[in-house]
Parts: structure tokens; sequence; C-alpha cells
């Protein structure tokens, strides 16, 4: 938060340690929606895993590595009244991140973002430190995600010209009350820099002939024309589980392999009413490979 | 600072998908590993999804290349940089004659400048050594130096070095003797001015 003065408001003392981290250039982004998660054991609770109780879905929103980003923060906002400068509030940080060579529908993902009711970050420096926000609390102090303003989350793709290559150039803000003291380092992984994340599974269910289908794609083109790439080789089938609305009791589940990346399910659905797709069991293709775990979606028959 | 470079590269672990074929045999995009033509056919080791390490042929100078597997590969595999060693100018000689696969040779030898406010900044000589098994035509060179160029490059932004200048240069060194996938004698050489900062 931005120091709000107080009567008699301290001045700490201006003495640094000798030794503390430096911010080296940021090189990949992740993106949580768990932005009011406190971080108290950095190795455990930031670890890249669909296990990770507090932060679930970190280990699929790790950018790939980013070739520019930079950040401004404009001047505070002041009045001045008569001679005298008042100042009103910060203004708030922009990131801006620019990476080459992504598929167009990479954007997709991240105009995904602006629909979240609530968005943090973290950054990832070149030495793979975290870095994140500091946190008073009433024991302490404890780490968490930096603030997004999700409604300023914008991805722009610039087209290639003779000189430059095609790109992806992200931005978004900070709410204006993130005060820059507040950014510290949260933990270094130099891993983080070599993480590789599952990408996502896309799916339709319908109805083939008497026989309820269940395809299972990836959400990205393939080179050669491929424009829908099925996921193949789909086990163990009983994974593919369509449930009731409420989540509660598996309706139908694959059972037989039609190829393709079409699985036939052993129960009828019912045209029009909403079930919930669920294929967080699903082991193979692995999870490293297509984010299984996120897979429990609802859709209409 | 040299030494930073380094371990930035041999630090480095790349994934690539694979998409299955039939029984033990997948396609993948090409990279460092099949941009050049062995004379005997190494194996190659890759890791899978799962930790699981497998032995692979592969085909070269393809797109995408086909990997034929000691086991049946989950997801994708996961490969390092060519092997990396920083040695002296002078010993450069001695030590490219070992080159058995494409493989990085850092000078030692290298500039810094340390300026207020700015990160050092190194300057030094790389060479990727590739052993030849026979001359190429310039057809086939021209291919093969584009795919390995572009394998450099991905690698070098990965480990955050900027490559300032590269050339390609047809070599013949004449210890280079030693060689199990290359000729005697033959070798292409990516000859690279590499600037990288230090960031701690």
């Amino acid at each position: 938060m931005a120091l709000q003065c107080r009567c008699g408001q301290p001045v700490d003392a201006f003495g640094v340690p000798s030794c503390y981290t430096k911010m080296a250039p940021i090189v990949k982004l992740i993106f949580t929606t768990q932005v009011n998660e406190l971080i108290n054991n950095p190795s455990a609770d930031l670890e890249l895993s669909p296990a990770n109780t507090k932060f679930p879905d970190i280990y699929r929103l790790v950018t790939p590595r980013l070739d520019d980003v930079s950040s401004e923060r404009p001047e505070a906002i002041t009045e001045e009244i008569g001679a005298t400068k008042y100042y009103v509030r910060d203004a708030a940080r922009t990131i801006t991140a620019t990476v080459g060579q992504l598929p167009t529908e990479w954007a997709q993902r991240i105009a995904e973002l602006r629909c979240q009711a609530n968005l943090g970050v973290f950054l990832v420096d070149a030495n793979g430190t975290i870095w994140g926000r500091k946190v008073d609390t009433n024991t302490g102090v404890a780490g968490a995600a930096l603030p997004v303003v999700p409604s300023s989350v914008d991805i722009q793709f610039a087209f290639p010209t003779y000189s430059s290559v095609q790109k992806h150039i992200i931005s978004f803000q900070m709410p204006f009350v993130l005060a820059d003291y507040e950014i510290i380092p949260l933990w270094n992984e130099p891993n983080v820099l070599n993480y590789s994340t599952p990408q996502p599974v896309g799916f339709r269910v319908f109805q083939q002939g008497s026989n309820w289908v269940v395809f299972l794609f990836s959400k990205y083109h393939a080179p050669n024309g491929t424009i829908v790439v099925p996921i193949t080789g789909v086990t163990p089938l009983a994974a593919i589980e369509v449930r009731d609305s409420s989540g509660a009791s598996v309706v139908a589940s694959g059972n037989t392999d039609l190829g393709n990346g079409r699985y036939q399910l052993n129960n009828p659905l019912t045209t029009g009413t909403q079930y919930i797709l669920d294929c967080t069991a699903v082991t193979t293709p692995p999870r490293s490979q297509f984010d299984w775990p996120s897979v429990r979606a609802p859709f209409r028959a | 600072m040299v030494t930073e470079l380094v371990k930035r590269i041999r630090g480095l672990r790349i994934r690539h998908d694979t998409e299955h074929i039939s029984g033990n045999i997948y396609a993948t995009c090409p990279h460092w590993w099949a941009w050049w033509i062995p004379n005997t056919l190494p194996v190659w080791n890759f890791y899978d999804d799962e930790g699981n390490i497998h032995s692979c042929s592969i085909t070269y100078g393809t797109e995408p290349t086909i990997i034929t597997s000691s086991g049946n590969i989950i997801g994708g595999i996961w490969f390092g940089a060519p092997d990396v060693y920083l040695v002296h100018g002078q010993a450069l000689d001695n030590k490219t004659k070992n080159a058995e696969r494409p493989t990085l040779f850092v000078l030692y030898e290298h500039r810094v400048d340390a300026e207020q406010l700015t990160y050092p900044t190194g300057t030094t000589s790389a060479l990727l050594i590739i052993p030849q098994s026979a001359k190429w035509s310039a057809e086939l060179s021209s291919s093969m130096h584009r795919g390995m160029m572009s394998a450099i490059q991905d690698i070098m932004k990965r480990a955050f070095v900027d490559i300032i200048d590269a050339t390609w240069v047809p070599t013949y060194n004449s210890n280079l003797a030693g060689t199990g996938q290359g000729l005697p004698g033959e070798a292409n050489s990516l000859v690279m001015t590499l600037r990288w900062r230090s960031y701690s």
C-alpha cells in the first residue's frame, strides 16, 4: 500500500544489508487467480505442480521466455494549491512484455486472464528469482502474488515485417495502491527458467448416430495445414467422465477409443441438458504434455 | 564472468513434443543434434516427461526428425545444449580434435565492460565444431547451416546470450583425428562472437 502519512510518522533508519538480491531482467511471468493467498514456505507454496494446494493454477500459467519486459510507473498524481504541491496518490504501474515467435492462438490464453475476478502475477528474472509482494501480517511478514487489474490485460499480435519477426505484446496494470517497495524476491528457483507448461485441451461432446462421442483436441494448430490436432491414445478411457451439472455423479464415461481423438461414451446423454466433462484423472498423454487437471468444464449436450 | 556464460548454457533443458508414429517410433522437431550428418550414427539419450531415459537413433537433416527409441517415450523429450568447453585460445586446436558430435568451445579470453548503473558485459568468441563425414554439397551445407543456426539461436536466446555475429567456416584441422562420428580432418565451424551480461 502506498504510504499514507499519519501524525508523528517516524522515519526508519536508512541502513541496508550488505548482501541482498538484485533484480535481473524479467524473463517470465507466472499468473495466478489466487492473489490473496499468503506465502510462508516459498519452496512448497511456489511449486509448479497441480498438487500445489495454495496456488493450484501456477503450474499452467507460466509464460514462455519473454524477450523484453519493461515496466513504467508515471509520476505520482499531485495537486498544486497556490505554490504548494500536495501528493494525492501514486500512479498505476504498467508492465509490458514482448514475446516473439509464438503461435497466434497463444494470445487467447492471455486474453482469458481479463475475465478473471482476481488476478495476480509473479515475476521471474534471468537468475531464476521469483518476485512477488511483501505483505505485513499480524504475526510478521509474508509473501503474495503481485496484484493485477484484470480489466487492464491486453495482448496484441504484431505482424512480421521484412526486418522483424511475429510477436505478441502483452500489457497490464497493477493497482495504484501497490507501492514499489512492496515488490520483493520470494524464492530463487533456476529450474523455473527451464519449466515447460502443459498445453490446453479442447473438447466437444456430440451425438454421432446413436452414440455420444467426446472429441479431445489440442488448442493449437500443427504445421502442414492440420487445423485440428486430435489427442489420440487417451487412457484410461474411464477417466473421460461426463458428470451431472452438480458434478456429484458420473452419468457416462468413455469406453471405446474410436481413433482420431474421438472417444465413445458408455451411456447416452440428454440433448439440451447441462453436464460437466471431467478428464482430471487422465494419465496418458501425460499431464506434462496436456493440462488434464483443468479439464473439468460445463457443457450443454 | 565467462564461467557464468558456460554455466548458463550447460544448465539449459529444452523440451520438444513428440508425435507417436508406431511402435517406438516418434516424430519431433529437429534441434542441434539433427542438423549434421555423422559418419557413424551416435546414440542419443533423451529424457521423457516422466524422467525415463531412452537410447534413441534419429534421422539427420530432416524436418521433422524421426526418432527410434529404446522404449515408450512418455510426452516429450528433454535435452540440453551441445557439450560446452571453456578453453584457452592456444589450446583450441588440440581440444577440438576430439569433438565427436557438435561441440561448443568457448574461448576463455574475453573482454568485459563494466560501467556504473549497467550490468557487467562480457564478449568472447565461441566455435561450434561440427565433425563432418564427407564433403557436403553447397545445397546440403546451406540447409544444415540454416537449421543449426536456428538451433544455436534458440539455445543462446534461452541462455540470455546475444550472438553479435556468426560465420560459417569450413575448417581443416590436421589434429581432428580422434573423431568417432566425423572423419579425420573434416569439420564445419560456426565461429561466433557472443555477448552476455552478468546479472548477479
